[in-house]
């Protein structure tokens, strides 16, 4: 589903992200871990098309998303860090707007938001312009437009920052339950106890590399030689 | 005092750490810009040096008139710098984060109000201290001043002038603010705005330009018309500062300094007086009202927004679902936006005056029907007015066009359409509505003027207006910053007067094009000969041409813009 090969980014003379090679299969859940800087957001851009990649190849579904961008972008469902979203629309109209850009047709798109905001409790406050909404509100509503064109590969960067403990758990839920239905998930996150829980496979970049990349078997071999857990292994392979 | 000195140090940093990034584009960037400054400042400079002695030496109105010309410039020029600063001060002084955030820190209001004041008065005036400036030393050279005078006029005539224009334009926004909270907005907004329109109007009544020239050329033969003739005018224009400041210079230009000094003190003490008001009543009310507008905003959000209605989103349309979307967030993001609306309403009321106005202009052709010279000076100038319209809205509405995107962009990036296409029908709505406003503008503007100049005037106007609206795309999307959230903030930002620069070197283009075919044109029609109109239409040729050019190339730049990393 994700393909990265020989993935580079440079800006200037730094080197952000150095030479990411990785495969995503349908139904694996990747937790992309790493520290501040490492690398994880710029890869996360080149992955949507917001970065343009210095060297290498991003393939989506086999797509090219340099080359064939709209035939790539049509697998991506996008759930940036920052939930920045028009301030002026509702969070209802929003989804609108989200799912029009996909060209999914009116009355499909009716029943989808009605079965999102249902899933994800939006809809107390969804009818209001979502500059009242708080930063967890306003992340709801992006997970929600990122899941009405049913994605094949989710791209998820930081989904747990601003979310109360029951949203938090019910996006995990709602994560895993689309991992276990054949949707790809990429994920970044710092939050090592949330990747523990929920990912299949994991990365570890650090200075823009790769530095591990394995199975959640692999992790707990290698956690046996004296790890207790992801965060152990973290702390020393990123010291 | 000394926390104003800190954040006054810190602020200097930023703009210092925002505008030299060493790194090598940036350099050649920033030298790039600094060449079109100073190549602008030099254009600035001669165009107004040989105005005046064109004006003086070729049509021979007088310094009189001259410098009443150049009260009506400044007249304009208080009342943008004014109406500019209530409509930013409103963003920065109660709608900004860091406004929010000093009021979290032991400062005291009235010095957050000063800041932020400051702030704006500073950040929206760079680009017209360097046109003044400029001028100024046009001015200067023009009439061998003493180096004393460039200094003087600068610091202690016209930025006071500026001063009053800003300072007034807080003190009016503080007073619309604490009218609102006791009788609502649309009240207080809707009083105060014919308050300001009979104001606008009222001067051009009581100043009456047209008639004040024709009653100096009656004294044609009898003296010299470079004498005062302030008794042919209302003494009411006596109170205005732009009076003061054309007065100054009309005395300082004459070498009787003595005259100007009181005048000077008048308009340097207004200034202060203003001031002054502004920073008492911000210290009295500057919490308040700030106080007040979160009230009124959260009043206005509060309540749910309907689902139904013409172009609500749930509504079936015809257009494919792309399309659809696009022109209802772009509705939605305008209309709710009051920044947009309102300012666009300024607009368009100043639009009206400018075509009431110009209705006198074909009495004063018809009055001076021999001299040739004046009739092309005033066919070129109203041209150029109408240009200028068109020009002002373009740069508020089109150069933000792709910054407005905003920190939302990556919703648009990421997701599968192809931006091009995106990008030219937004370009093609504004571009739609200030086409048909600048038609509007040309042809009321053109009624004055014999057919055929009118009718060629309509067809180079859609040129002008293609080439100056494509030209604001493209720099829009060079200079594009989807941090700032603030059009008006976008479209006085270093870009934005980079691009009205190359603006104003559109214009004088378009003034050495058309000035020997308008007047061959005027001197053939005055002399009952075949009106020559092939130089005409070889210059709208030309515009075309350039038209083709200026569009294609910034379009393209605007395109690629939005393909950069976010």
């Amino acid at each position: 589903m994700l393909q990265l090969l020989n993935l580079v980014k440079k800006f200037g003379s730094f080197t952000a992200v150095n030479d990411i090679n990785l495969i995503i299969r349908p139904g694996d859940f990747f937790g992309f871990i790493g520290q501040n800087g490492a690398g994880k957001t710029t890869t996360i851009k080149m992955i949507t098309g917001l970065f343009s990649p210095t060297s290498g190849k991003v393939l989506i579904n086999g797509s090219d998303i340099s080359k064939d961008p709209i035939k790539a972008k049509l697998n991506i469902g996008y759930i940036p860090d920052q939930p920045f979203i028009y301030e002026k629309l509702t969070g209802r109209e929003f989804l609108y707007f989200s799912g029009g850009l996909y060209s999914i047709a009116k009355n499909e798109l009716k029943d989808q938001i009605t079965r999102i905001i249902d899933s994800l409790r939006i809809g107390d406050w969804v009818d209001k312009r979502t500059e009242e909404y708080s930063q967890g509100m306003k992340q709801r509503i992006i997970i929600a437009s990122a899941l009405l064109h049913n994605p094949k590969l989710l791209v998820v960067d930081e989904p747990m920052i601003g979310l109360d403990p029951q949203t938090a758990l019910s996006v995990k839920e709602l994560l895993a339950e689309k991992a276990s239905s054949g949707t790809a998930i990429f994920m970044s996150t710092h939050s090592l106890h949330v990747a523990e829980e929920l990912c299949t496979r994991f990365g570890i970049i650090k200075d823009g590399s790769m530095i591990f990349e394995g199975t959640r078997d692999e992790l707990e071999t290698i956690k046996g030689f004296g790890h207790k857990n992801l965060e152990s292994l973290f702390l020393e392979l990123t010291r | 005092m000394k926390d104003l000195l800190l954040v006054l140090r810190y602020k200097i940093i930023l703009f210092m750490k925002t505008n030299t990034p060493l790194t090598f584009s940036s350099v050649i960037k920033s030298a790039g810009i600094s060449v079109i400054y100073t190549a602008f400042a030099v254009g600035f400079f001669l165009f107004t040096k040989s105005t005046i002695r064109y004006l003086l030496e070729v049509t021979a109105i007088g310094s009189f008139l001259l410098h009443r010309f150049i009260m009506v410039i400044l007249f304009m020029f208080f009342v943008s710098i004014n109406i500019g600063n209530i409509v930013v001060s409103y963003s920065t002084l109660f709608k900004s984060g860091e406004t929010a955030w000093f009021f979290t820190k032991p400062m005291s209001f009235s010095k957050v109000f000063l800041i932020k004041f400051l702030d704006n008065f500073f950040y929206s005036s760079t680009t017209l201290l360097l046109i003044v400036s400029a001028a100024l030393l046009g001015y200067g050279v023009y009439f061998n001043l003493a180096w004393y005078f460039y200094p003087l006029a600068l610091f202690v005539i016209i930025l006071p002038f500026m001063f009053s224009a800003g300072s007034l334009g807080a003190i009016l926004l503080l007073i619309i603010l604490r009218l609102a909270g006791r009788f609502g907005l649309k009240k207080v907004i809707a009083s105060l705005g014919i308050i300001y329109a009979s104001w606008i109007i009222g001067f051009y009544y009581v100043s009456s330009p047209i008639e004040l020239v024709t009653r100096v050329f009656t004294y044609f033969n009898h003296v010299s018309l470079n004498r005062y003739f302030g008794f042919l005018e209302s003494p009411l224009i006596k109170f205005l500062p732009n009076c003061w400041v054309a007065d100054s210079l009309y005395w300082i230009s004459r070498g009787q300094f003595h005259s100007a000094v009181p005048l000077i003190i008048v308009n340097f003490f207004f200034s202060a007086f203003l001031f002054s008001i502004a920073m008492l009543l911000a210290k009295k009310w500057y919490y308040k009202t700030w106080l007040t507008s979160l009230e009124l905003n959260s009043d206005s959000k509060t309540k749910a927004v309907s689902n139904s209605g013409l172009l609500s989103f749930q509504n079936d349309s015809f257009l494919n679902s792309l399309n659809e979307v696009m022109i209802k967030r772009e509705f939605h993001l305008f209309f709710r936006e009051p920044g947009q609306w309102a300012h666009l309403g300024v607009m368009l009321f100043l639009m009206g005056i400018f075509i009431t106005g110009i209705s006198g202009i074909k009495v004063f052709l018809v009055e001076n029907y021999y001299n040739d010279y004046l009739k092309t000076i005033i066919y070129l100038v109203v041209s150029l007015f109408s240009i200028f319209m068109v020009a002002a809205l373009s740069l508020r509405f089109v150069f933000p066009l792709i910054s407005l995107e905003g920190e939302t962009v990556w919703k648009i990036r990421s997701s599968p359409l192809d931006h091009k296409p995106f990008l030219l029908k937004r370009l093609l709505v504004y571009l739609t509505l200030i086409f048909i406003l600048g038609q509007l503008i040309t042809f009321f503007a053109n009624l004055q003027f014999p057919g055929p100049i009118s009718m060629i005037g309509q067809v180079n106007s859609a040129f002008i207006i293609i080439s100056i609206v494509s030209l604001n795309f493209g720099m829009g999307g060079y200079f594009s910053n989807y941090k700032e959230r603030n059009p008006i903030r976008i479209a006085s930002s270093q870009g934005a007067s980079i691009t009205f620069l190359f603006i104003l070197l559109y214009l004088v283009f378009l003034i050495a094009l058309l000035f020997v075919p308008v007047y061959n044109f005027f001197r053939s029609s005055h002399m009952y000969i075949n009106v020559p109109l092939y130089g005409l239409l070889i210059s709208t040729l030309v515009l075309f041409v350039t038209t083709i050019i200026i569009s294609a190339s910034f379009i393209r730049i605007g395109l690629h813009s939005f393909r950069r990393d976010i």
